[in-house]
């Protein structure tokens, strides 16, 4: 038996779709994947060089990301590369999902928890709902709901990102 | 208010069998289960050897069968141990890899439900895919479920059986020890090498089990998850997310590391991680660094990669349960920056509380406390 927990306020929000607008992401050249992932966290937060939502929140921040499959490309990628017995080393670490979320960390400097997450169903209502618990469990105060998808047709990948934090929470996240 | 989280049964398997009998039997003894590769080709790899288990078997079910198969009979060794009578009250977190549609039509997420179907368990399912802290993050998931009221018990754990996709993976990026042999923390460490495993615990409410007038065998006093924010695929040279998920996860329990006994590291064999690990002991604990009892047992399970930490959170609690530490096999030459207290050899010791550290690919770290109950 389960219940439920506290609503999250939706702080900002963003959603990429795959296109020539979609910056290039150095290290992840085979697959929009993680190019995706990045750009709406971008689109979500600002730039990580420039001021931006999470400026200075550090340890204090999660970061789920939840998809079907996750990175369809790469993986697929990676057969070809086995079945015929020659594996490029970059796919060692391309085709771990939180290897672009290493890189937004690493940039955002987000020291937080990390998770992936596969689903069944609606992978945004499952990365709030993971948000959920870490803001009840006081593992985090902010977090980033990341949501991904790779279809067979490219220009249906896309990547959302919220930023959502508890209902109950002061309005002034500096104050943290 | 919050729930105290207790572990209250458990499922095993490794490369030295199915049960905990079998895991002390290999692992505290300090008997590696490296073995030549014949579940698949190696003939191309750089490395054939991997801790596999010969009683099982991907057949031609492929992997994704063969990780239910596991789960599931993990699962239940996990609820008859617990005397765990109404599996549909639990919700189940399952930790496993992620694969590629066409070589495994069976998403991960369809892989929990068909374990949670197999076991009759209830909702929600729950899988978890980030890699070597997989596992660690789908039992601390089930222990904030039960922290935070969400639920009264919870099963949660992981599993890994080494396939070629995985092995070529490691072997092209030259991560396996060429010399078949795993030496976390030795100065003339190779790599990593892979091993079978799996590990379902049930987390449950100190009500829960109070009322069901069970007995639980250790306490999740605390955990932690960070990320070091320093590289793609590099651990922090100071092991900076290390030393937090520690320090975080002993805060949580109110534990200072005076009190801690044991830690079963993550312990992978190679250069930059041991290093980075050690170092970030040495920054969360000071000089109780150097006294507190490290071992690497992935020297003798090998590493399995999304279920490391559910077979190491089995094997933390093994050892407290036993007071038997389990040894870093194949440990001659300690590197010397940042020394530990290695376990070199089965030794008997008290062991109130006991970390299980994980770190994996894009920096991510975790930190278990279990407490002796």
């Amino acid at each position: 038996m389960t219940t439920s927990l506290t609503s999250v306020d939706l702080i900002a929000g963003a959603e990429v779709r795959s296109g020539p607008d979609v910056p290039k992401l150095a290290g992840f050249m085979v697959s929009d994947f993680a190019p995706l992932v990045y750009a709406a966290v971008r689109e979500c937060l600002g730039d990580p060089r420039s001021p931006h939502l999470l400026d200075g929140a550090g340890g204090k921040v999660a970061m789920v990301l939840c998809s079907r499959r996750f990175d369809t490309v790469t993986l697929e990628l990676s057969v070809e590369h086995v079945n015929r017995g020659r594996v490029s080393p970059i796919l060692f670490y391309q085709v771990v999902p939180t290897a672009v979320l290493g890189q937004i960390a690493r940039d955002y400097r987000l020291t937080g928890p990390v998770s992936c997450v596969a689903v069944t169903g609606d992978a945004r209502a499952e990365a709030h709902e993971l948000a959920r618990v870490l803001l009840a469990d006081d593992s985090a105060r902010w977090v980033l709901a990341l949501t991904v998808e790779m279809d067979a047709d490219p220009a249906k990948n896309f990547a959302s990102a919220d930023l959502v934090r508890l209902a109950s929470e002061p309005a002034d996240r500096n104050e943290a | 208010m919050t729930a105290e989280v207790f572990v209250s049964g458990y499922g095993v398997f490794s490369a030295f069998g199915f049960g905990p009998e079998a895991l002390f039997d290999g692992a505290f003894s300090g008997t590696p289960a490296f073995r030549p590769v014949t579940r698949f080709d190696v003939a191309h790899c750089r490395t054939g050897v991997a801790a596999t288990n010969e009683q099982v078997s991907a057949g031609t079910a492929g992997p994704g069968e063969l990780t239910a198969e596991v789960a599931s009979a993990c699962g239940r060794q996990a609820l008859d141990m617990a005397g765990w009578r109404n599996p549909e009250e639990l919700p189940l977190v399952l930790a496993t890899k992620v694969r590629a549609p066409s070589g495994e039509a069976e998403s991960p997420a369809e892989i929990t439900e068909k374990v949670a179907d197999r076991l009759g368990v209830g909702r929600p399912r729950r899988t978890f895919v980030n890699a070597c802290c997989a596992a660690a993050n789908a039992i601390i998931h089930g222990a904030q479920l039960v922290r935070t009221g969400t639920a009264a018990a919870v099963l949660a754990g992981g599993v890994f059986v080494v396939d070629r996709q995985a092995f070529s993976l490691f072997d092209a990026a030259q991560a396996l020890a060429v010399d078949g042999r795993l030496r976390p923390f030795d100065q003339d460490r190779k790599g990593v090498l892979l091993g079978d495993g799996g590990g379902m615990l049930l987390l449950e409410s100190g009500d829960s089990i109070r009322a069901r007038g069970a007995q639980p065998l250790a306490r999740v006093a605390g955990w932690a998850m960070t990320d070091d924010a320093f590289h793609v695929a590099q651990p922090h040279p100071r092991g900076a997310g290390v030393a937090a998920a520690i320090t975080e996860a002993l805060d949580r329990g109110g534990v200072g590391p005076d009190q801690l006994t044991y830690v079963n590291a993550h312990g992978t064999g190679t250069p930059l991680n041991d290093s980075a690990e050690a170092a970030g002991l040495h920054a969360a604990l000071g000089p109780h660094a150097e006294r507190v009892f490290v071992s690497g047992t992935k020297s003798t399970t090998g590493h399995a990669l999304e279920a490391s930490g559910a077979l190491e959170s089995v094997i933390t609690l093994l050892a407290m349960r036993s007071s038997v530490l389990p040894p870093t096999a194949a440990l001659h030459r300690p590197d010397t920056r940042n020394p530990l207290r290695h376990v070199s050899t089965p030794e008997r010791a008290e062991v109130p509380y006991a970390l299980s550290l994980n770190s994996s690919v894009g920096g991510v770290n975790t930190a278990i406390l279990l407490a002796a109950s």
